[in-house]
């Protein structure tokens, strides 16, 4: 353990040292640590239901436009 | 069997869908609202998959979406007549008079000090510091110099500090305490 501290200590500068510190607050710490609780907080909250549909219906639109002009092909079960 | 235009169909659906949360909270970051973002993201899914074509497969999706986002945002803003660059934050501080009620208060503050950024820096400052971006991921998607962007966020990060009265020794929020008990853990 002290070896493996060692080497991630000797890897990084000083203020990377300090930043890896737990609860030791640098204002560099601090507004990574708020910044990325903020933009996980957004990441986390549930996709609008619009976004798949969209895609859904972009999906099935050019399905149906790509066998009017090639076509139906043979469809494949899954 | 399935055949080959079938599976690059499927895998640049999946792969959207995978970008999307990261992808909508660049928006939000960006438009500082999430009726505003999700227009966004709207629209940039329907570009997106409009011009399809021009992604190569195995390349970076979310850098390529992220792109394209941060362009129809640009352009959106320049179509409304507003200032693309708003250096002073001027503009951004006035909008951001009604904070939306999310997450806890230290967040809803953080939340109003990103908004006063200027655009640039914000933009910046979340690629590098949120999203996951190197700095020559994130000046090809600004369209910048890697100089730039480093310039960029080192300006985000002081005014943040400034704006959120964060400072290495003494921060008076409810952490104050613990804070002085850890830093005297560490110098006994």
């Amino acid at each position: 353990m002290i070896t493996i501290r060692r080497q991630t200590f000797a890897m990084t500068g000083f203020n990377e040292q300090v930043a890896l510190m737990p609860n030791r607050k640098t204002p560099e710490a601090e507004i990574s640590r708020r910044l990325k609780s903020f933009y996980e907080s957004v990441q986390e909250e549930q996709i609008p239901d619009k976004f798949l549909d969209l895609l859904e219906q972009l999906d099935a639109a050019e399905e149906a436009s790509s066998r009017k002009s090639q076509g139906v092909r043979e469809n494949n079960h899954d | 069997m399935t055949d080959a235009p079938q599976s690059v169909e499927f895998s640049f659906k999946r792969e959207m869908l995978a970008t999307l949360p990261s992808l909508r909270a660049f928006g939000v970051s960006l438009c500082g609202n999430r009726s505003n973002a999700d227009d966004l993201v709207q629209d940039t899914l329907m570009k997106a998959w409009a011009k399809k074509e021009s992604f190569t497969p195995g390349t970076n999706m979310k850098a390529w979406l992220f792109t394209i986002l941060r362009n129809e945002f640009y352009s959106q803003m320049r179509k409304r007549g507003r200032e693309v660059q708003d250096v002073d934050g001027v503009f951004s501080g006035q909008l951001a008079t009604h904070p939306e009620q999310y997450g806890s208060m230290d967040m809803q503050d953080f939340k109003v000090a990103l908004d006063k950024l200027p655009s640039d820096q914000r933009e910046a400052i979340v690629l590098v510091g949120a999203s996951g971006f190197s700095y020559e991921e994130a000046a090809e998607i600004s369209g910048c110099a890697v100089g730039t962007i480093k310039s960029r966020v080192s300006r985000a990060r002081v005014a943040l500090q400034e704006l959120l009265e964060v400072s290495g020794h003494s921060d008076y929020g409810p952490d104050a305490s613990s804070a002085v008990a850890t830093s005297k853990a560490f110098t006994a």
